[in-house]
């Protein structure tokens, strides 16, 4: 590494009260090596910016979360939640430690049964599920979690036309502490609605109730909020056994595990703060035991848990585009990965971390992205050195709903790649081009050019996006 | 007590006690052999026959009047002694040492006299010393009869009488100068001797339906023949011919008995019963000496004497290692290994304590059975279990806090049901790194198990022990959390089973029961097993709808429908319990097969099916653990004997004792993806795929399948079953209007539906 030559003066503010005591400027560490791939033979391989997933921390963050759950449960099942992340790999990760699957459509029902998990291991949630749907998943035996009243109605015709009774697990809504509550989804516990639901279904003739959900939020800091929850699905457990003899083969604890992110208001770093898994474990595992009805058998235990999954394994890569000092001392800086590819960047104060030798000090910064609106802003504030155009910076942790939910505007989605066991780099989803950006894309016949002409252009075009890419690798 | 046992006539008991009273003498429970047995006594000397037979009557009604066990009486164990003793007084009467008014009085006498020894001492000789009582109860009557009738005996002893069979030319032969062809004649005379009609025609006739029932039979006996005949001739002190004539059988069963019958035929009872039988030589050789003067020698002692002598020995020992005493009732050497070699192969837990996992999810063995430093001499039955991640740390982070520890707060479960008998629940918890010599076991729970032995679970966080001493727990229940407390240098659960509720009592062996064993990616289910150190281990989940499959089937008839090649069959099979509760299945061929359910294991054993529905259903249900990871496989072992080619049969059979046992082995896998043609009646599938174990050449690979697919119905047990041979067979459960709904109904089979079956048939995964 060259010294980056002459290093402008700047001056920081002192300001009061500000004592690093808890080490929070840890983002300015270096890092220059993922799972030991260095970040710059990463860039020149694979482009800027660049998504990166270990493969090691997924399945270390799985067994650990299985572990602590599996430890203190007799009968722990996790099922991926696609929503999370459904690239193909990183589904197959999790199915093959042992998760089924979590959708909550028939787009991500599709997905999982393309990728050979087969329909009665597939969990299908969602407020919406379309009569088309339900009849694929009742016929291919999904484990259906009933979000309200017309579905319970919708699956009972369908039970009725086929003549056999339909499984089915009911979603229940409830105040825990979580704010706002999740009251969009499922019956509600407070108002005797889920009870209610219970007794529809344990009184249907087409309907068994083989479970009962919750899913209180998402990113919940205080692990008491599922002991709430737990008593309260185990409320339901003993109604549903008590006034129809019925005894529910699982409790579906849905997910919300907070990830080692930081949320915008906290001041401490996220994982110092964010609850562990055995914490979690002993807050719905014990719960569960000390209140199920100890006559039945014990159900099974699912998980949909996500982001806490996730989002560590996943990184993204950037590049400085420029940037520029203001009068105060503060360093704007452009880079090359916008929000439209972070969209936790609303949620989530990430890690920043340098991938080269600096020198001169640290300074507050503001780090845009490139898109040309204002908000496009990945931290407002973080401590980093002077930057110069070309250098990498790493953005951590990116791995959960990131990739599911990132847009393709203004500039192209990058690749993602994935490190394995043995070092070895896949590339998990191929960077975008205009083709699949047009692939769907009709333009009318009558606005069509003549032939000749338009392919010249189109060569024109392709020549301009390679020129376009070599340009940005420089 | 099924409910035809107890409807059953006196008259058909007696008749089938009567013909096992003839074949247990030679120790078989064949009714035919018993029958030729019956037939050969009848031909030669009728009189001594007949005589023998009513005295074998007179015993029988009285025992069935007397109500004694049916089961004994019907094995003829309680009768074949008085048979002995009837026909010793006939042999009495032939000789012409007593006369008709003398036998007249004598026979019931003897008869009733010695059905009471019998029941006496069995019970005695069972109780006192586990061993059954033989024939001592005709060596005692016929002891006492030499002393009531030497008086009016002619003083020509039956020993020194004239020989009778036409063969012995020169009745003062010594032994050693007798031919070889001789000897062989003196074998055939010698089986007849035992029923006092020692004769070549008889003798032969009956070692040819012994090797009929069983090669090893009259291997053994002319193995003891042998024996003997070679220690004889090197005795300064030696056997006159006919002496040696009348008592050769003596070596001939008492190297059947402890080679073959009370021992499992192996090298090593081979060793045994050689050594026995020499012993037995030199006991018979006393007894001529000390009763020659009475005129008549008790012909039975010396075997009793050396069988009771060697099994009571046998029975001190602590392990059985190679040499095993027959733990069922015996039948043919060849049976009684196959049986017990398949039992051992797939029980080996039988007659060991058991337990369940006393925690859930994966933990390492760190230190398994007789390792390391501590689980050593009477402490050597002992686990440690520890939550490990997949790089084998105990610990999460760099840190040394003991909460970082996986297994550090995790609950550690109940491994039975039982009884708190001691509560230590006040040493802190050490340091990881601290080792607390003085507290060595730290906190713990000792738990009289149910099934008699005491299982201790250590070094327990403490204040977490949540029962108190006197509280009864079930297996599963939360006992006490994971801690670190006494000699423990990082958080861990130590169990061990023992024969005493105290702190420093010696362990025994222990089975674990259900659970799963990981290696790399593979789950492999095991009903029973002893984990090696190092091995991932984590109790199996009872998979309700498949337990539901195997909750009613008994006491039912199941009716099946079976097609192959268009041949359609149908069969109906009829499940009833016994005494000992197993299930017992009996199809309208014959055919039949035991099955249990322990724990939650449906194990199918004794299978005597090679006919219909009953064969396929004993493989593809051999084992079914009620779980539901279809990620796991369990392997099981059939008997491959019916699939050997029958020339090749009749030497497997008599060679695998001192080789192996030829076995199948099956690998089973749960299936929840039913196929939408059982969709309607089967919830839970099984996969079982058959690989032979011996070299294929000998099997009759058409007739072996390469899967069975078996869909299990909560309603019916088995709603149809696929086996995968090149003409596949197709089994359906023919539901019953009265018991099945509409719903069912509908799914009856149709000739299309029978179709897709087939079509399935390449693929069955
Ligand atoms: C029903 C359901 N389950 C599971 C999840 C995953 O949640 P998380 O990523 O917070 O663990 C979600 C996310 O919204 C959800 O809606």
């Amino acid at each position: 590494m060259q010294s980056n030559g002459y290093v402008a003066p700047s001056l920081t503010p002192n300001r009061n009260g500000f004592f690093d005591t808890m080490n929070t400027s840890h983002q300015q560490y270096r890092n220059d090596q993922i799972e030991g791939v260095s970040i710059e033979e990463l860039t020149e391989r694979f482009g800027s910016p660049l998504f990166v997933f270990s493969e090691r921390a997924l399945r270390a963050k799985y067994h650990e979360a299985y572990t602590a759950f599996s430890t203190r449960y007799p009968d722990v099942q996790f099922a991926w939640s696609y929503k999370t992340n459904y690239l193909k790999a990183i589904c197959k990760v999790f199915h093959e430690e042992g998760s089924i699957a979590e959708v909550v459509s028939d787009f991500e029902y599709e997905k999982a049964r393309k990728l050979g998990i087969p329909g009665h291991q597939i969990i299908v949630n969602g407020p919406y599920k379309s009569e088309t749907f339900l009849r694929l998943a009742v016929s291919e035996n999904a484990k259906i979690q009933v979000d309200n009243h017309q579905e319970i109605g919708t699956i009972e015709k369908i039970a009725e036309e086929i003549g056999r009774p339909v499984n089915v697990a009911i979603r229940v809504n409830m105040v825990t502490g979580c704010e706002p509550a999740w009251t969009k989804f499922g019956f509600n516990f407070e108002s005797g609605d889920a009870m209610l639901a219970v007794s529809r279904v344990c009184s249907s003739e087409h309907l068994n109730l083989v479970g009962l959900h919750s899913h209180i939020g998402t990113f919940i800091l205080d692990p008491n909020q599922y002991r709430v929850s737990m008593q309260n699905l185990c409320a339901l457990v003993w109604g549903a056994y008590t006034q129809y003899g019925v005894e529910v083969e699982y409790i579906n604890a849905g997910g919300g595990f907070a990830s080692a992110n930081t949320l915008h208001y906290q001041y401490l770093p996220g994982k110092d703060v964010v609850p562990s898994f055995n914490q979690y474990a002993e807050a719905i595992c014990d719960t569960l035991l000390l209140n199920l009805p100890k006559e039945m058998p014990t159900p099974k235990l699912y998980l949909e848990t996500g982001r806490a999954l996730v989002d560590e394994a996943g990184y993204l890569i950037t590049s400085v585009l420029h940037g520029r000092h203001s009068g105060d001392g503060r360093q704007s800086l452009v880079v090359d990965a916008g929000i439209n590819l972070l969209y936790t960047a609303a949620w989530y104060k990430f890690d920043i971390q340098t991938t080269q030798p600096f020198e001169g000090p640290v300074g507050p910064t503001t780090l845009y992205g490139p898109l040309c609106m204002n908000i496009d802003v990945i931290r407002q504030e973080v401590y980093l050195p002077t930057m110069s155009p070309g250098q990498t910076l790493l953005i951590h942790p990116v791995g959960a709903y990131n990739i599911t939910q990132s847009m393709q505007f203004i500039t192209y989605r990058p690749a993602v790649v994935m490190i394995g066991l043995d070092g070895t780099v896949d590339i998990i989803r191929r960077a975008e081009n205009l083709e699949h950006v047009e692939a769907l894309e009709e333009l009318p016949e009558r606005m069509q050019d003549k032939p000749v002409k338009n392919d010249r252009r189109r060569n024109g075009t392709n020549r301009l996006t390679s020129e376009l890419a070599d340009a940005a690798r420089r | 007590m099924s409910v035809n046992e107890t409807n059953e006539s006196d008259w058909k008991l007696a008749g089938e006690a009567l013909l096992r009273s003839y074949g247990i003498i030679y120790f078989s429970q064949s009714s035919w052999f018993g029958a030729v047995i019956l037939l050969c006594t009848l031909a030669v000397y009728p009189i001594q026959g007949i005589i023998g037979m009513t005295g074998l009557a007179i015993s029988l009604l009285t025992a069935i009047q007397l109500k004694l066990d049916r089961q004994l009486v019907r094995s003829g164990i309680y009768q074949f002694n008085t048979l002995l003793v009837s026909l010793t007084l006939g042999y009495f009467y032939r000789q012409g040492m007593i006369d008709t008014v003398a036998l007249l009085v004598l026979l019931p006498c003897a008869s009733l006299f010695t059905l009471l020894v019998t029941v006496s001492l069995s019970d005695i000789m069972y109780r006192s010393l586990g061993i059954p009582a033989i024939s001592l109860p005709f060596v005692i009557a016929q002891t006492l009869l030499i002393f009531i009738v030497a008086p009016v005996a002619t003083p020509a002893s039956p020993m020194t009488s004239a020989p009778v069979s036409p063969f012995a030319t020169n009745p003062n032969w010594e032994l050693g100068s007798i031919p070889v062809t001789q000897h062989l004649l003196t074998i055939l005379e010698t089986m007849s001797a035992i029923l006092l009609m020692p004769n070549y025609y008889i003798g032969a006739v009956i070692i040819g339906a012994m090797f009929i029932l069983s090669r090893l039979y009259v291997f053994y006996a002319v193995l003891g023949f042998a024996v003997s005949m070679t220690v004889l001739t090197f005795l300064p002190v030696s056997l006159s011919y006919q002496q040696a004539s009348m008592l050769a059988f003596n070596f001939a069963f008492c190297s059947l008995a402890i080679g073959g019958v009370f021992f499992i035929p192996s090298r090593h009872s081979l060793a045994l019963a050689v050594f026995s039988t020499a012993i037995c030589t030199l006991i018979a050789v006393v007894v001529v000496k000390i009763f020659e003067s009475s005129g008549f020698i008790p012909i039975a002692l010396p075997v009793n004497f050396v069988i009771l002598l060697v099994l009571h020995a046998m029975k001190m020992r602590v392990q059985s290692g190679r040499l095993n005493l027959t733990p069922f009732m015996p039948t043919t050497p060849e049976d009684n290994f196959r049986r017990f070699s398949l039992l051992k192969l797939r029980f080996p837990e039988f007659g060991y304590p058991t337990m369940r996992c006393p925690f859930s999810g994966e933990r390492t063995v760190t230190q398994g059975v007789d390792s390391g430093v501590t689980h050593k001499d009477d402490l050597k039955y002992a686990f440690d279990f520890e939550v490990l991640d997949r790089e084998g740390e105990p610990r999460i982070g760099i840190n040394d806090d003991l909460s970082d520890y996986y297994s550090f707060g995790t609950p550690i479960l109940a491994s039975a049901n039982g009884t708190v008998v001691k509560v230590i629940d006040d040493v802190k918890d050490g340091e990881p790194g601290s080792q607390n010599l003085i507290d060595n076991w730290g906190n713990l729970v000792i738990l009289a198990m149910d099934s008699g032995y005491y299982l201790m679970a250590c070094h327990l966080q403490r204040g977490s022990v949540r029962f108190a001493e006197g509280n009864r727990v079930r297996q599963g229940d939360v006992i006490a959390l994971c801690g670190n407390s006494g000699r423990s240098a990082s958080p861990h659960l130590h169990v061990q089973v023992q024969t005493a509720p105290t702190v420093r009592a010696r362990t025994v062996q222990c089975y674990l029961t259900h659970y799963y064993e990981k290696h790399g990616r593979n789950l492999t289910y095991r009903a029973s097993g002893i984990p090696d150190e190092g091995t991932i281990v984590s109790a199996a989940v009872v998979n309700q709808h498949a337990a539901e499959c195997f909750a009613r089937i008994r006491d039912r008839k199941y009716r099946f429908r079976m097609e192959q090649a268009g041949r359609i069959s149908e069969e109906t099979i009829t499940c009833t319990i016994d005494s000992l509760g197993h299930l017992v299945f009996t199809s309208e061929n014959g055919d039949s097969m035991k099955a249990s359910i322990q724990g939650h294991v449906f194990q199918v054993f004794d299978v005597r099916a090679d006919r219909g529905v009953l064969r396929w259903l004993s493989m593809g249900l051999n084992t079914v653990p009620f779980i539901d990871n279809e990620q796991a496989f369990w392997q099981d072992k059939i008997d491959a004997r019916q699939y050997i080619y029958p020339a090749i049969r009749w030497i497997s059979d008599s060679l695998a004792p001192f080789w192996k046992c030829p076995t199948l082995r099956t690998t089973g896998k749960m299936s929840h993806g039913i196929p939408p043609e059982y969709a309607n009646r089967s919830k839970v599938g099984v996969i079982t795929t058959i690989l032979p174990e011996i070299a294929p050449a000998l099997l009759d690979s058409r007739k072996l399948p390469a899967t069975i697919t078996t869909y299990l119905s909560a309603k019916d047990w088995v709603a149809a079953m696929v086996v995968a041979l090149d003409d596949p067979i197709v089994i359906e459960q023919m539901s019953e209007p009265d018991r099945d709904n509409i719903a069912t109904l509908s799914a009856k089979p149709t000739p299309q539906f029978l179709g897709v079956a087939r079509k399935r048939m390449t693929s069955p995964f």
